[in-house]
């Protein structure tokens, strides 16, 4: 708890700063910020690509973490604009010995200052972790439907996300021995804030803070839990938008 | 403004949603629980009762079978996913009363539970501790501290059998019986599970062997001092940078109890306790065997004094262990617990063996062990489809788990 005081405060931070020091945008401007953010529901343009990357920091829960090493999630998040309001989003998360290849279709609309999408994302993680001469792997599909709901401020969105998680197969092994094989369940849920903001000419920043409500957290296979509940493992992504 | 209160809101709401430090509520009758008013059963009785039931009737996660097994404590009843029974037997009017609760050692799932054997189903032979074992246990299950609403009918299978009856079997449990993250209501590592872990079917326990910084060896887990295993206190950082007058004075452990001095959990496994197995898990920082053989000694011979068939043996996880014991005098006949191959077990005249459970049942080299007189455990396997693999296929002498009444159930219904 105590190591989430210091992000939350800095979120905090950055929203009063930019409350108080926030400039008025030329009125010669023409940036948008819709077209150039990742987390506020918005429409691609057609074949138009976006990247950004980031990195997100998490804490598991105690009950699994006990001596296990922290390390941040690097992200690389893309998106291709399609016809009739859709887009492609992927994502690439890894630590390494943990990675998670995602991919699906989104719709969004924008009416004013909101906007919606919803999306259905399908992932792929794998993690492998050689450790005193053993071979241990992890695979499995995750998919992860969702909504968002977006409201823009000049040049800030505020977005919040909502997802369900369904594991349709995980397999655990060490060597030749396959530990555990899982299908089919209801993972939990996430539900996520996020922030964009421009700092200078068309560059944008993302903070987000993020619940993951979940059973089975996939960077974290290599703790081989068997407990069977649920946790709130909260993470919080700092992203750039390339 | 408006908009960043509700923002600050949103945030509070999400960072105040992350986990509480939770301990699963033990389900209990009261105080006045008519239990009180019920008579213990005699030795013969206990016996009488042990055996593997059928469930004729009762919610899926009960399965298809449990065991009941007598304990120091009262009654463990076990199935094979990890459901089990912590019950208090006695009886009035050749009526025996079952009185406990349940729990799910996977997850949080517990609940109150309340049994009776009818004269006429068993009631009487049990009192008596003579007749037949045609025994049909009726009553009821519940959720938390509601009242047990959910039918339950176990019927008198079969006895263990002789090979259960006669066999050596340990049933390890880890952290002196049991994780703190298993939200139970002691702390791991402490006297307080030591009196705790019989419960679940337990006949031996691993303990986590630290040293202080002036050399006194201590029972933790973790490098360091976390509010993961203990309260909040005026020391943080590495825990063996601390004497033992520091940790005894502002350490405690997350349920309240004191860190426990290696001598003080020996002397309390012996003198209160029937188990039959410790396992020194060396996790020190810096070579601690020449602080802790002369406990496990005295030990040993305060065992035998009291007439205890118990093994206390040192662990060697690493080839650095390895070494440091071997520049111990008399080194090959410190009764030890080696984690390494067979050669090593060897080289030191290591008591045990004990592989990592994922290099597979190794029959044939846990039968040249026997062979030699020597004893093969496996760490740490926990899940019960491996549980049940290892106890029917395997020839360990026994298992370390952090599920007891898994190992139980598979042991007993073999």
């Amino acid at each position: 708890m105590m190591k989430l005081k210091f992000p939350v405060f800095l979120i905090l931070f950055i929203i009063l700063l930019n409350q108080t020091f926030a400039q008025e945008s030329p009125a010669n401007d023409s940036f948008d910020l819709k077209q150039k953010c990742i987390r506020f529901p918005h429409q691609d343009k057609l074949w138009g690509f976006q990247i950004a990357a980031g990195l997100q920091m998490v804490l598991p829960p105690k009950d699994l973490l006990e001596n296990a090493i922290q390390a941040p999630l690097v992200n690389i998040h893309m998106e291709l604009g399609l016809p009739w309001k859709f887009s492609l989003e992927g994502d690439v998360t890894s630590i390494l010995v943990s990675n998670q290849f995602a991919l699906g279709p989104h719709i969004g609309f924008c009416y004013r200052n909101f906007g919606f999408d919803a999306g259905w994302d399908v992932a792929f993680f794998y993690g492998q972790l050689r450790q005193a001469g053993f071979d241990n792997r992890s695979s499995g599909w995750i998919h992860y439907p969702n909504i968002s709901f977006g409201y823009k401020i000049k040049d800030v969105a505020l977005t919040l996300k909502g997802e369900l998680v369904f594991v349709s197969r995980v397999s655990q092994t060490s060597g030749e021995n396959e530990l555990t094989r899982t299908r089919n369940f209801l993972n939990g849920f996430t539900a996520g804030l996020y922030i964009e903001q421009r700092l200078w000419k068309n560059k944008v920043f993302v903070i987000g803070l993020k619940d993951n409500y979940e059973k089975f957290y996939w960077p974290t296979w290599m703790l081989f839990t068997t407990f069977n509940r649920f946790y709130h493992i909260p993470e919080l992504s700092f992203t750039w938008i390339l | 403004m408006r908009n960043n209160i509700i923002l600050i809101v949103i945030l509070l709401l999400i960072i105040n949603a992350c986990n509480k430090d939770t301990t699963v509520p033990v389900p209990s009758a009261g105080p006045n629980s008519f239990m009180n008013e019920t008579y213990p059963l005699t030795s013969p009785s206990r016996l009488l009762m042990e055996g593997v039931y059928k469930v004729a009737y009762g919610p899926d996660f009960l399965g298809d079978s449990v065991i009941l097994k007598w304990n120091r404590y009262g009654l463990l009843i076990t199935n094979n996913n990890g459901k089990y029974f912590v019950m208090r037997v006695g009886y009035i009017d050749s009526i025996v009363f079952l009185q406990g609760y349940w729990r799910d050692g996977y997850s949080d799932a517990t609940g109150l539970a309340s049994f009776y054997i009818a004269r006429e189903e068993g009631g009487i032979e049990i009192v008596t501790g003579t007749g037949s074992q045609e025994i049909i246990i009726r009553g009821a299950i519940g959720n938390e501290n509601g009242l047990p609403d959910k039918p339950v009918i176990l019927v008198y299978s079969r006895p263990f059998s002789e090979k259960v009856k006669n066999s050596n079997f340990y049933i390890l449990a880890h952290r002196c019986g049991g994780r703190t993250s298993d939200r139970l209501p002691v702390s791991e590592n402490s006297i307080a599970m030591l009196n705790y872990t019989e419960k679940f079917g337990s006949t031996g326990v691993e303990m986590d062997v630290r040293l202080t910084r002036d050399g006194i060896p201590f029972l933790y887990h973790d490098p360091d001092i976390n509010t993961r295993l203990t309260k909040k206190g005026p020391l943080a950082g590495p825990i063996e940078n601390y004497s033992w007058a520091q940790i005894s004075a502002f350490v405690r452990l997350i349920h309240g109890e004191m860190i426990p001095t290696l001598e003080d959990a020996l002397i309390f496994t012996i003198d209160s306790t029937l188990l039959r197995f410790v396992y020194l898990d060396m996790k020190a920082s810096r070579d601690a065997m020449s602080a802790v053989i002369p406990i496990q000694q005295q030990m040993i011979q305060r065992a035998k004094d009291k007439g205890r068939d118990i093994l206390i043996v040192v662990g060697i996880p690493t080839d650095d262990v390895l070494d440091n014991l071997m520049t111990y005098p008399d080194y090959q006949n410190i009764p030890s617990l080696c984690e390494l191959t067979v050669d090593d077990v060897r080289k030191v005249n290591s008591r045990v063996w004990a592989p990592r459970w994922t290099l597979g049942t190794q029959n044939d080299l846990v039968q040249q062990m026997h062979d030699e007189g020597r004893v093969a455990v496996c760490w740490t396997i926990d899940t019960p489809a491996w549980i049940q693999d290892y106890v029917t296929n395997g020839l360990f002498d026994g298992l370390l788990t952090n599920y007891p009444y898994v190992v139980a159930y598979n042991h007993y219904t073999q």
